[in-house]
C-alpha cells in the first residue's frame, strides 16, 4: 500500500476550512427557508381536513420517499428549461429547501398536535386573532416541543450540504475535491474532511445543547 | 410527449435493479455488522473493554460524517491498498458501514428498554445465552426496534442515489445520462423519482404499519 502523506493537506488547510463556511451558509439557508416554507405546511395542515391536507401531506411523502441527490438533479435540470438561470448554489439551495421543508413540515405538525387544548382556549379567551394564535401560541409551543428533532434536522442537512459538490459548488467536500486533484492525495483530504465534519457536528450538538439550556432557562 | 426508446427503459429497468441491490445488498450488510457492534457494546468482559471503546467511537463518530465521504474515503482507499473491487462492491461496501452504525443504534437502543429484572429473572432460571436472547430480550427488545428499523432502510435507499459518484449506473446516474443524451429532462426526472418512491413507499408503509401494531407507546 502506498503510504499517507498529510502534508500537501495540510498546505491547502486555510482553503479546505473555508468550505466549512460555504458549508454551514448552504445548509443554514436551506434551514431557513425550508422551516418557512414548512410553516406553511403545517399550518395547511392542522387548518383545513380535505384537499388542502391531503395535499400537504402528499407533498412531505413524496419529497421523503425520493432521495435529495436527485430532487436537486431534477432543480438543477429543469428549472433552466422554464428559462430561470440559477446558479449550482442556488439550484443546491432550492433542492434542499424543498426537501427539508418536507422534513420539518411532518415534525411541526407532530408538535402543533401536541399543543394542548387548553392553549387554544387560553388564545381564545385572550382575543387573540388566528395570526397571532399561531405566532404567540401554537408554534411557539411546538417549536419547543420539537427543537431536539429540529436541531437533529439540521445535522442531517449539514451533512446532506456535501452533495453540492457534485454540482460543483465549493463547499467542504467541493474544496476536498478540488485539492485531492491537483495534490493527487485524495485519501488523506478525505480523511481530514471527515474529521472535519465529525468535529462540525459535535461542535453543532453542544451549541444545540447550550441554546436549548438557555432557552428553558427563559421560559 | 417524447417516449422513451426500449433502449432507454432498458437502461432504467436496469438502473434500477441496480439501486434494489445496492440497498438490499447495504442493508443485509448493515444488519449483521450491527449485531456484531451491539454485542461488542453489551460485552461485560474484561478483555472486550477496547473493542466496546472503539464500537461506540465509531458508531459516534460515523453517524457524523456525510455518506459521500465516506463513499470517496472507502473507494480511494480500496484503490490505494491495491484491492481489485467494482464500484458495486465498494457502494454496497459503504452503505453497509453506515447502515450498521446507525442500525447499532437502534439495536442498543431496543435491547436497553428491556427491564432488567427480565433479564436477572432468566439469570436465575439458569437459561443458556441463546435461550435468554430468544425468548426473554429478543420478543420484548422487538417493537422498540423491527418499526424504526425498517424506517432507516428507507434512508438507505436514498443514500443509494450518491453511489453515481464513484460510477455506478444507478437510478439517478441513469436519469443524467438519459438528460445528456437529448431527452426532456423533465419527464426524465419524473419517471427516476417515481421509481424510487415505487421501492420506497411500500417499506415506508410497512414501518408505518409495525409502529401502530407492535411499537411500545
Amino acid at each position: 500500500m502506498t503510504r499517507l502523506d498529510f502534508r500537501p493537506v495540510f498546505a491547502h488547510l486555510p482553503f479546505l476550512l473555508g468550505g466549512v463556511g460555504v458549508t454551514i451558509l448552504i445548509a443554514t439557508l436551506a434551514f431557513v427557508f425550508g422551516l418557512s416554507l414548512a410553516v406553511a405546511l403545517a399550518v395547511l395542515r392542522f387548518e383545513n381536513q380535505g384537499a388542502w391536507r391531503r395535499l400537504s401531506r402528499s407533498y412531505s411523502t413524496a419529497l421523503t420517499n425520493t432521495p435529495q441527490l436527485s430532487q436537486i438533479f431534477a432543480v438543477f435540470y429543469c428549472l433552466p428549461l422554464m428559462g430561470l438561470m440559477v446558479s449550482p448554489f442556488l439550484s443546491v439551495v432550492i433542492g434542499m429547501t424543498l426537501n427539508a421543508a418536507a422534513y420539518l413540515a411532518d415534525i411541526l405538525g407532530a408538535g402543533m398536535a401536541r399543543v394542548p387544548p387548553v392553549y387554544h382556549e387560553v388564545a381564545l379567551t385572550l382575543g387573540l386573532n388566528r395570526r397571532q394564535t399561531y405566532l404567540r401560541v401554537i408554534l411557539p409551543y411546538a417549536g419547543r416541543a420539537m427543537f431536539p428533532a429540529l436541531a437533529n434536522h439540521f445535522q442531517i442537512m449539514i451533512l446532506g450540504s456535501a452533495m453540492a459538490s457534485i454540482f460543483g459548488v465549493e463547499d467542504l467536500t467541493g474544496r476536498a475535491y478540488d485539492i485531492g486533484s491537483t495534490t493527487f492525495r485524495i485519501l488523506e483530504v478525505m480523511l481530514v474532511t471527515g474529521g472535519l465534519y465529525a468535529l462540525l457536528s459535535f461542535a453543532l450538538t453542544g451549541v444545540f445543547a447550550l441554546f436549548r439550556r438557555t432557552m428553558e432557562r427563559m421560559v | 410527449m417524447i417516449a422513451f426508446s426500449q433502449y432507454d427503459i432498458t437502461l432504467l429497468l436496469q438502473a434500477m435493479a441496480r439501486t434494489v441491490v445496492l440497498s438490499l445488498g447495504g442493508g443485509i450488510l448493515g444488519i449483521a455488522g450491527a449485531i456484531i457492534l451491539t454485542a461488542l457494546r453489551l460485552s461485560e468482559i474484561r478483555v472486550m473493554i477496547p473493542l466496546r471503546v472503539l464500537a461506540v467511537v465509531y458508531v459516534q463518530t460515523i453517524r457524523r460524517i456525510p455518506f459521500i465521504v465516506t463513499l470517496y474515503i472507502v473507494f480511494f482507499c480500496t484503490g490505494m491498498m491495491g484491492l481489485d473491487v467494482s464500484a458495486t462492491v465498494v457502494a454496497i461496501g459503504s452503505i453497509g458501514l453506515i447502515a450498521a452504525a446507525y442500525l447499532c443504534e437502534i439495536l442498543h437502543g431496543g435491547v436497553k428498554t428491556v427491564p432488567v429484572e427480565q433479564v436477572e429473572a432468566a439469570l436465575v432460571l439458569n437459561l443458556p445465552l441463546w435461550a435468554r436472547w430468544r425468548y426473554v430480550i429478543g420478543p420484548q427488545a422487538m417493537s422498540a426496534v423491527v418499526p424504526p428499523a425498517v424506517g432507516y432502510l428507507v434512508l438507505f435507499i436514498k443514500d443509494t442515489a450518491l453511489a453515481s459518484q464513484i460510477g455506478v449506473v444507478e437510478l439517478s446516474q441513469a436519469g443524467v445520462i438519459l438528460t445528456n443524451r437529448g431527452l426532456p429532462s423533465t419527464q426524465v426526472f419524473c419517471v427516476v423519482l417515481l421509481l424510487y418512491f415505487a421501492i420506497s413507499y411500500p417499506l415506508t408503509c410497512l414501518s408505518r404499519l409495525l409502529e401502530k401494531r407492535i411499537a411500545v407507546h
